[in-house]
């Protein structure tokens, strides 16, 4: 049974595939199988017709090999499709993503150069700041308790790294990149490995931080493989037995080594929910961004000294001027499209969009985590019903909830095109960051009830993908957040109508649309068909 | 097999082992067994005193430290759980169980054992929403606000627990799992316990993951503790077992604080405490999961891109045996960790946590984490080493060390058809006397004698226990102090008619 996985690693092969090959079989003679190779930098040369031999089967490659994204516009022809074989053993990756060997080892790679740092794009040869975060939460999702990441592979070094206790390393500013550095204080490698053009080099290992409590994590090492066949001989090629991190004890992860250094890279990133800021365009048209954090951090600071205290300025309700409580004297009544047991459907003031309504409570609940079972019962069948719906006329719908100055519990439900889909979480965080909101990613099995203190203020927002994200409000949330973010031009493209104000309907248009509603609701309302036999069985 | 079953103790051991010697010769039985339901208070000292979470005046050492000295010995094997006033220093040093004094086991945050061939399993602490779902960032030296959350139950033990699919026969929990009180005699309940009425008809008493666990495991019993007050109930689940549910009120002369039970000849098997496989291997599967910080955590679940059933496969118990031959908890590796009780010594907080070979010793054998040493290693801290030299202690070790020789289980898919293995007797079991019949008839029915030292009673008796003296109300009283403000919970959402 290996629970350990034989892994190497070399540097930039630049078309020297027989000498590495060739070296590969003689280490494996040597020392058994090796489970993978990973080739960083470079794996094309100039000359690649070496690899003739491999393509027709009269050479073989030794152990499985996986190649990255290329950084140089010449190599770019020789890539296949992502996830197949360029040579029969040798699968090429794409050059962002996370995957997991059959030991469970865990290798995220962000390869190729920044394009913002570059200051140019190369097709298929740069990324951008999205991909650092595309990267750092396949790396999160899913996982309750983030360790780390077992392997990292970057093309560009991560700035900070050149400089230990004992040496520098003589890198070229080029190769230095600081959203690289931003995501391996996010995502922790144990192991963190890049190609370097002319020595090898292995840091100190660091240890990483964490941004609760100011917590030590695991340690990286990180090394630069020089290339294939160097004349210098420098070290270009790298073995070790990785046991994945998800198996090891964390008191041996946290096991102190006598020569570890503190963490190279600032640790205000690690508040930085996307990778660097942009603060404007510089004259010569290039981007320069921002690192310090100080937004962010005061951001935390205001939430955690107002967040906690829900109470303390509670307003009195007075149930007659509630503009939601079905029994109050101020609810528009031509508003209300259908009426459940506890909840019912109506039309916010201000549509975003034609069949935007709300979910609200017949009785008067400030949140879903105030509302008793069956109220939560029953807007979940509301939900399931509205997704019918608008899966019928070709739509996705995102539901959000703001509990911060509200009185009385209302669930936005705003249809949006299915184009939108892929985008809608990162816009979300997009905007979030910008606002200085901390948004978590919920996975889709998660009860928000479980989550938030009964009468705790929050924003929660469901997604089509079953996704949830929620983020604990402080004191200058903006109110109108969810209209904000889905009326922006990526998404609904309505900005003019993110204020609920600025696009109120006329009494004759609210008519019509609620009749509209109706009559399209009709066959998805269950209101209709069981309100004889729903009584309330509790 | 008889096993005696105590509601909240209180420290008072002295009384509950007499009141089973008592027991023993009125009725000529011999008592295999005790189980105490929480509030066990094992305080050894007064620095452990500092580590309750009771209101200064109300710090008694009891009489635990007695057994804890070697100056008594309990006369009968003694298992308990964790409940609301404990000694949580001392209870953390084993967080996955351990003697706290020889023939004095506490089963940990969660845990299960084997007794013969009963299998008994528990979960310590009560529940409160707003920490349950928190990493276990606490430790000693404590704030107003750790000193209380320390006791709260998180899901990460509740999970573990659910991850079990062997039969359990005995389930023990300090406070009642929600909605049980719909299963017995609720309006005699009320009716002497007026106070608890709004609770109960809002489903809001007792604890929601008690009420997951009652129903996903189907022990065939469950003794709980906590209201101080008796409370019968049986439960039919959906494919006809039963749970036969009983609360016991707290050790005071005249409460129905004891129950006996008898159960038949083929539990007895060899009649010692031992591991159990099961859950040791889901110890094991789950370590990864384990937090230290004070945020909400997320278990995986259906959905998420990882493993989320960790019911252990055959192999992996397997492997849980070959680490662990011997899965015999013998009396010998009790070994103190902190000086006796000495009345003279200053009453001053509990400094940093001891490090416990007892659970150092499990943790390398398993390969597992204990919390507090996480904790410890992560914030840059070290652990105080026992003070206490014993003959018989094993080298300890000062910082974790690397453990070279630990293998592990190449991940396995989880499997869904382990279910197979319940136990084929449970059909025809049927205790003698079951509680439910007539708990007042029964002979096995124990009220303390009251005897000479009712005194002693009334005074510590005054208000802390009585169960409408909330916790919350020292809460609130202090919610001005310093600590509190920093401290990353704030108290004043509790509910403060919670119990």
């Amino acid at each position: 049974m290996a629970e350990k996985q034989k892994t190497l690693v070399c540097g930039d092969v630049n078309g020297n595939f027989n000498i590495l090959f060739s070296r590969v079989e003689s280490i494996v003679k040597k020392s058994g199988m090796f489970d993978v190779l990973l080739c960083v930098g470079n794996f094309f040369g100039a000359d690649n017709s070496q690899l003739d031999a491999y393509r027709m089967g009269t050479r073989k490659v030794p152990v499985t090999t996986y190649v990255f994204g290329p950084s140089s516009s010449e190599h770019v022809q020789y890539y296949c499709e992502e996830g197949s074989e360029i040579v029969p053993n040798v699968i090429y990756m794409g050059k962002r993503g996370l995957f997991t060997t059959s030991s469970e080892i865990k290798i995220a790679y962000l390869t190729g150069l920044s394009r913002r740092e570059l200051g140019k794009e190369i097709p298929m040869c740069t990324f951008e700041p999205s991909d650092c975060s595309a990267v750092r939460d396949a790396c999160f999702r899913g996982q309750s308790e983030f360790r780390g990441v077992d392997v990292l592979i970057t093309t560009l070094w991560p700035a900070g790294i050149q400089q230990d206790d004992l040496q520098k390393a003589d890198v070229e500013q080029e190769c230095l990149s600081d959203l690289i550095s931003w995501l391996s204080i996010h995502i922790k490698p144990r192991y963190h490995f890049v190609p370097s053009t002319e020595k090898y080099y292995e840091r100190q290992p660091y240890r990483n931080q964490s941004v609760h409590q100011d917590y030590k994590e695991c340690v990286t090492r990180f090394f630069a493989l020089a290339p294939v066949g160097n004349k210098n001989k420098e070290k270009w090629i790298y073995a070790c037995s990785l046991q994945p991190i998800s198996k090891m004890r964390m008191t041996d992860l946290l096991q102190s080594t006598t020569d570890e250094t503190p963490c190279p890279y600032d640790p205000n990133m690690l508040k930085q929910h996307q990778p660097g800021k942009v603060v404007k365009v510089s004259g010569n048209g290039q981007f320069f961004y921002n690192m310090d954090a100080e937004d962010d951090d005061q951001g935390g600071k205001r939430k955690r000294k107002s967040g906690d205290n829900p109470d303390k300025k509670r307003r009195e309700f007075d149930p007659d001027t509630c503009w939601f409580c079905l029994s109050s004297p101020s609810v528009e009544k031509h508003l209300v499209i259908c009426v459940g047991t506890h909840c019912y459907l109506a039309l916010p003031k201000g549509p975003l969009t034609p069949y935007h309504v709300l979910i609200l409570p017949i009785a008067h609940h400030q949140s879903v985590t105030k509302a008793p079972d069956e109220v939560a019962k029953e807007i979940k069948r509301f939900k399931e019903a509205l997704k019918k719906f608008y899966a019928a006329m070709d739509k996705l719908v995102v539901f959000f909830e703001r509990n911060y100055r509200t009185s009385h519990m209302q669930i936005q439900c705003v249809p949006v095109p299915k184009e939108c889909d892929a985008q809608l979480a990162e816009v979300f965080q997009d905007e979030a960051g910008i606002n200085s909101i901390q948004m978590e990613v919920l996975p889709p099995y998660t009860d928000i009830v479980q989550l938030s203190l009964p009468g705790a203020p929050y924003f929660h927002v469901e997604l089509p993908s079953g996704e949830q994200l929620f983020a604990k409000t402080h004191k200058h949330f903006p109110i109108q957040f969810g209209r904000d973010v889905l009326s922006s031009p990526p998404l609904l493209n309505c900005e003019d109508k993110a204020d609920w104000r600025q696009c109120l309907l006329s009494r004759e248009e609210e008519d019509t649309h609620v009749a509209a509603f109706r009559q399209k609701f009709r066959p998805f309302d269950f209101t209709a068909d069981d309100s004889d036999s729903d009584s309330d069985s509790n | 097999m008889k096993i005696a079953v105590e509601g909240c103790a209180h420290g008072e051991l002295d009384k509950i082992y007499e009141c089973i010697e008592t027991l023993q010769e009125r009725e000529c039985i011999k008592i295999d067994l005790l189980i105490c339901c929480g509030d066990f208070q094992s305080v050894r000292n007064n620095e452990d005193l500092r580590a309750m979470a009771v209101p200064e005046k109300y710090q008694h050492i009891c009489t635990f430290y007695k057994y804890y000295s070697g100056e008594k010995l309990a006369p009968v094997l003694t298992i308990f759980i964790g409940g609301n006033h404990e000694a949580s220093n001392y209870l953390q040093e084993l967080p996955y169980g351990g003697w706290v004094a020889p023939n004095i086991y506490y089963l940990g945050r969660a845990g299960v054992v084997k007794f013969g061939n009963l299998r008994i399993g528990g979960l310590s602490g009560i529940f409160k929403g707003h920490d349950y779902l928190q990493g276990l960032w606490e430790c000693s030296p404590y704030t107003q606000n750790s000193l209380r959350s320390v006791y709260h139950i998180r899901s990460l033990d509740v999970y573990r627990l659910s991850q079990l699919q062997e039969k359990i026969h005995v389930m023990l929990s300090h406070d009642w799992p929600r909605g049980i009180t719909n299963f017995g005699d609720k309006e005699h309940l009320l009716r002497r316990k007026p106070f608890l009425r709004e609770d109960v008809e809002s489903g809001k008493l007792g604890s929601p993951p008690g009420e997951k666990l009652l129903h996903t495991l189907k022990p065939q019993y469950w003794f709980a503790a906590h209201l101080h007050c008796q409370f019968a109930a049986l439960v039919k689940h959906e494919n006809d077992e039963e749970t036969k549910f009983l609360a016991l009120d707290k050790c005071l002369p005249k409460r129905r604080h004891l129950q006996i039970l008898d159960m038949p000849s083929e539990y007895d098997g060899d009649k010692l405490l031992k591991y159990d496989t099961e859950w040791l291997a889901v110890l094991r599967n789950t370590n990864h999961l384990l937090s230290v910080k004070n945020i909400d955590c997320h278990l995986p679940g259906p959905g998420c891109n990882e493993r989320y059933d960790f019911t252990p496969t055959a192999q992996e118990k397997e492997s849980v045996e070959s680490l662990m031959p011997n899965l015999v908890i013998a009396n010998e590796s009790f070994i103190k960790t902190a000086p006796i009780y000495k009345p003279s010594a200053p009453k001053c907080p509990p400094r940093d946590p001891i490090i416990n070979p007892q659970t150092t010793h499990l943790c390398e054998k398993l390969g597992i984490d204990d919390p507090v040493q996480v904790i410890m290693a992560r914030s840059g801290r070290t652990m105080r080493q026992s003070c206490i030299k014993n003959d018989s202690e094993p080298e300890v070790i000062q910082t974790p060390i690397k453990c070279s020789k630990m293998s592990l289980p190449a991940p396995v898919t989880p499997s869904q058809n382990e279910s197979q293995d319940l136990s084929q007797d449970y059909t025809n079991f049927t205790p003698e006397n079951s509680f439910l019949s007539d708990a007042t008839n029964t002979t096995s029915d124990c009220l303390t004698p009251p005897s000479a030292t009712k005194k002693v009673f009334k005074r510590r008796n005054l208000a802390i226990y009585s169960p409408d003296q909330d916790e919350q109300y020292d809460i609130h009283k202090k919610t001005d102090s310093p600590i509190d403000d920093n401290s990353p919970k704030s108290s004043k959402c509790h509910r403060s008619n919670e119990l």
